[in-house]
């Protein structure tokens, strides 16, 4: 083995491959940062560029895709409040209030080292420890991510508990309008009210273009003041960089972040929203000042990102060990690898093992480049956004439908106008509509996920997920014990201290 | 915006009181509706085989979410009603005025939408660039015109020829030909 | 203002030339969309990336691929019914979507009448697939095993009438054998369920299937349909489901380009010309067999004869899975 990753090392002896990464990087974070483009739309599109090119630049060249579009979501998040994808909905809390104070630049380079750094770690812990995390990977079943689902939503909502009553009703009605559609389990349809074009559900990327593009266009409308035409958005000072000591203070949850992300990445089908989620959510518990989250704390752009990108290590291990896409981004990596004629599977190591060395070791380096290029790359993006209002608002506009077209067809942009409307209108009466994306989401998976317990299940589901699958018991018990500490919790506490004394 | 969620903020205004109620009732109705009807909106194409152990519906999931949501709702309304009767008329005005721009990028957003497939994605986008550009107080036609003209015509050239991502064409065959030969032009020039 | 000289040149240069190629255009003379309603980095899109890339030195055009998955492929399908008959738009699919799925829920079109094939490229063979621990080495035996152990069995499919959902209700018909069915979302899950046990066995496309035949993890049974898999030296002899007493067991995956039946004759016999002039690319070759399939050419003429038949046999399979 030991032979085999020195000669993948010999392999990256060559100055091209850097080239390629970094124009990957560079493409991808120009796509990335504009509202609607995925990740996974200019990885498609640039595959067969890769088909062109020899196995060592095509692959790289799509992974700096991958990770450039990933940080440019966040660019757009943290600039404008709109996430690029919905790995970056989580960095919307606390980004667009961070530029408000005149702190961009501080926030986009955070967001830079710790998703790099996040994303260098899960990448390093991915490369020793592939052969135990592809034995865990085996491990979770549909009742695990069943468990683990619900054991994240626990958390995230034990933190947003202050959305209150608001909260609760985005989530249901994400929860809502994330089973519309043709049910998995069934093939039904439902909900659809006989609309063809509902049949495939909801696409995630009108509904996020919808839920946080088109309210920022009307909310920035409806305060056209006299001097409108020549107030600039405040981009003019993207303000100063980011501080060693601040950094430190946020070293404790990138480290947090990257573990959390690292697990999550392990769960097949759940990715990048849910680590964000939850990556935001225990920065935030974990504070020492949770009240100014969501009020522009460096640390609540730390979280999210650090985690996000912490998934994209374990995610490439049931692509390499089994030749199984977790997502759309590998699944369009294995068709770069088999165009290449890499075979991913069991026997990959012994068969192809210096290349795929070689591969993994470029993912890593592409992290170490990416700091540099994106340092670089901050200020013409931030310079970017210094556009006039009445130039930027038709510009989102234009390119919210661009994004929602690009992925879909036109009935997507009537979905992504009526639920901007509607979001418009929420957001108007202070509601906070992430708990209804991230409810969105998980509706399907948790759904299903449970479904096909009940089937291996047999009848007796609560047995089979309590006693006969442990991981599943483990997180489930662990979910409830969380949630009557929350009910009970303040009041034996109070107990405790009258007994005391 | 996760925090500045807490109910101590200063009264609302009356219109806003009375949009949150009407928003509360509405919701609940609606969400009472479906989890009712529920099994109607079940359509065609379900299987029944390997259900033998699947004990919940499709109806089951969408019939919980609809349900508890009723529930919230019925709280929210209640407490809707409470701020509408503490809500000012201070503020009424100004909200109106903002809620009537809003209402106006409402309508372009909508027509906009509407258009695209019929006048193309390039005229559609000139027509709302210029609108909008218009209503948000441009004046000087050589300030924004180039921009509006350029814009378009550089996306839908970039995403159809160099991203390989198609926009929407006219379906009116004289403007199309114009879009055609527009971007034929450029693929010549610059491809 | 320099930049906007140009522009007014570069106005004046569109409208005076706009009348002329919209005249004595020829098809296509401009890009043609190919809708795929299936999601990013699936077979189809792999296939679509390579053969859109090569085929436009044959017609003159790029072929723009826009992928609308969702609903079982009845939200891209639909959107491409929906679309101007004018050849600009067409469709990659496979018979599933084509012929089966639509019958069993609502939609506003026919696919029958309303589309024409162009070609069909090659075709999906699912193999039955069963974890080497299984007490069974045969078909005869799984048949025999699931038989004498009724509803014991978790067979795994890839979704309600998905490509490999079709074979596992054809072979449970045909064996007259129970089993517990698990849904998946993909033929991914599904292998990954069945190397770590929570499935037993499954029909899968050979491609995926072998690694782990190589490494040992899985057994194959037989191969759908009445043709071995061509040029392959590992399941080459593998025996079909016809030659085994089940030939109604016959659902192979067809990649099949689609166009509107209302587009104008000529435009379509120039389509499905060089469609087959692109079989015979060497750039397509190579990459065919780069990606490990093969070619399995047949011209839209000849397969739309065989779409009604499919059709029938299809909504007699329907009648029997949902009793209705």
């Amino acid at each position: 083995m030991f032979e085999s990753f020195l000669q993948g090392f010999e392999l990256l002896l060559r100055w091209d491959i850097y080239l390629y990464i970094s124009m990957g990087l560079v493409v991808g974070m120009f796509v990335g940062a504009m509202p609607g483009l995925t990740t996974v739309l200019a990885m498609a599109v640039l595959l067969p560029v890769s088909f062109n090119l020899e196995p060592m630049l095509g692959i790289p060249f799509l992974i700096g895709v991958y990770k450039g579009g990933i940080y440019g979501g966040s660019i757009s998040a943290i600039l404008v409040g709109i996430p690029g994808t919905g790995a970056s909905i989580a960095t919307t809390f606390d980004g667009p209030a961070l530029t408000r104070q005149g702190k961009a630049r501080k926030a986009l380079e955070m967001a830079l080292y710790s998703s790099t750094i996040a994303d260098f770690l899960s990448d390093v812990t991915t490369l020793f420890l592939i052969g135990l995390i592809a034995i865990i990977i085996l491990l979770i079943g549909p009742p695990e991510i069943f468990a683990i689902i619900i054991f994240s939503l626990i958390l995230i909502a034990s933190v947003s508990g202050e959305s209150g009553i608001r909260g609760g009703i985005a989530a249901f009605l994400g929860l809502g309008l994330g089973f519309i559609g043709t049910d998995a389990v069934t093939g039904a349809t439902r909900m659809t009210f006989g609309i063809e074009a509902l049949s495939g559900g909801i696409p995630l990327i009108p509904l996020i273009i919808g839920v946080f593009a088109l309210p920022e266009v009307l909310e920035a409308v409806e305060s056209r003041a006299s001097g409108f035409i020549s107030e600039h958005v405040d981009m003019s000072k993207s303000g100063e960089p980011l501080r060693w000591h601040e950094f430190r203070r946020s070293i404790r949850t990138i480290l947090r972040s990257t573990m959390i992300g690292t697990g999550i990445g392990m769960v097949p089908g759940i990715g990048q929203v849910v680590a964000a989620f939850v990556g935001y959510s225990a920065a935030k518990r974990a504070s020492k000042t949770p009240e100014k989250f969501g009020r522009g704390e460096l640390d609540g752009i730390a979280g999210p990102e650090a985690a996000n990108n912490a998934v994209n290590g374990p995610t490439l291990v049931p692509l390499l060990t089994l030749g199984i896409p977790g997502d759309n981004v590998t699944a369009i990596l294995l068709g770069a690898f088999i165009a290449h004629g890499i075979r991913p599977g069991p026997q990959i190591f012994t068969e192809q093992g210096p290349l795929i060395y070689a591969l993994l070791l470029s993912i890593i380096i592409a992290n170490v480049l990416f700091i540099f290029l994106g340092y670089v790359l901050l200020k013409p993006f931030a310079k970017a956004i210094q556009l006039k209002k009445a130039y930027l608002i038709p510009t989102i506009l234009a390119l919210s439908f661009v994004g929602t077209l690009s992925t879909g067809v036109t009935s997507d942009l009537v979905i992504m106008v009526v639920v901007g409307i509607c979001a418009y209108i929420l957001r108007k009466l202070k509601f906070d509509l992430a708990p209804l994306v991230i409810a969105f989401v998980l509706a399907e998976p948790i759904e299903y996920r449970l479904s096909q317990s009940m089937i291996y299940a047999r009848g007796d589901i609560l047995e089979y997920l309590f006693i006969q699958r442990p991981i599943a018991s483990v997180f489930l018990t662990a979910g409830i014990i969380w949630i009557a500490w929350m009910i009970f919790g303040p009041w034996i506490r109070r107990r405790l201290r009258t007994m005391g004394t | 915006m996760m925090a500045q969620d807490k109910s101590d903020t200063p009264a609302p205004s009356r219109l806003l009181a009375r949009v949150e109620v009407a928003v509360a009732v509405l919701l609940t109705f609606g969400a009472v509706a479906i989890a009712l009807f529920m099994p109607k909106l079940i359509g065609r194409g379900g299987i029944e085989t390997a259900r033998d152990f699947l004990t919940i519906s499709p109806a089951f999931f969408p019939r919980l979410a609809m349900g508890l949501l009723a529930v919230i709702c019925v709280r929210y309304a209640i407490d809707a009603v409470r701020r509408l009767t503490k809500s000012s008329k201070a503020h009424t005005g100004e909200d109106l005025v903002r809620l009537k721009r809003a209402g106006f990028m409402v309508v372009v957003a909508v027509c906009y939408a509407a258009s695209i497939s019929w006048l193309g994605f390039i005229l559609a986008t000139m027509l709302m660039a210029l609108i909008v550009s218009y209503f948000l107080g441009l004046r000087n036609p050589l300030a924004f015109l180039p921009g509006v003209i350029v814009a378009p015509i550089a996306i839908r050239f970039v995403f159809e020829r160099l991203l390989y991502i198609a926009l929407p064409r006219s379906e009116i065959e004289f403007i199309a030909a114009i879009e055609d030969a527009v971007i034929k032009f450029l693929v010549t020039v610059l491809l | 203002m320099r930049s906007f000289k140009y522009l007014w040149i570069a106005a004046l240069a569109a409208v005076m030339v706009a009348p002329l190629p919209a005249a004595a255009a020829e098809y296509p003379d401009r890009p043609i969309t190919l809708i795929i309603p299936l999601g990013a980095g699936g077979s189809h899109d792999l296939h679509a990336r390579g053969i859109t890339g090569i085929i436009s030195d044959i017609i003159g055009q790029p072929m723009v691929v826009k992928l609308v998955p969702g609903g079982s492929g009845m939200k891209g399908t639909g959107a491409f019914a929906k679309a101007k008959p004018d050849g600009y738009t067409l469709l990659f699919t496979h018979n599933a979507f084509d012929q089966l799925r639509p019958q069993t829920v609502d939609v506003s079109f026919d696919p029958v009448k309303d589309f024409k094939t162009v070609a069909r490229i090659n075709f999906g063979q699912p193999i039955l697939v069963a974890r080497a621990d299984q007490p069974y080495k045969t078909l005869e035996e799984f048949v025999a095993y699931a038989k004498a152990n009724p509803g014991k069995v978790n067979m795994g499919h890839s979704g309600v009438w998905g490509a490999t959902h079709i074979p596992t209700v054809q072979l449970l018909k045909s064996a007259g054998i129970k089993v517990n069915l698990i849904p998946h979302k993909g033929g991914g899950p599904l292998l990954s369920a069945i190397l770590s046990g929570e499935d037993d066995i499954g029909f899968l496309f050979s491609t995926q299937t072998l690694p782990h035949f190589k490494a040992g993890k899985v057994r194959v049974l037989a191969v759908a349909g009445d043709t071995p898999i061509p040029n392959s030296p590992e399941f080459g002899k593998l025996p079909t489901m016809a030659s085994l007493g089940h030939p109604d067991v016959a659902f192979t995956m067809d990649r099949i380009f689609m166009a509107p039946a209302g587009m104008p004759e000529k435009d379509l016999k120039m389509l499905r010309d060089s469609f087959e002039k692109l079989m015979d690319h060497k750039s397509f070759k190579r990459f065919i067999k780069s990606i490990g399939e093969n070619v399995m050419f047949m011209r839209g003429e000849e397969y739309d004869k065989l779409r009604p038949g499919r059709v029938d046999a299809y909504a007699d399979l329907i009648k029997s899975v949902s009793g209705k």
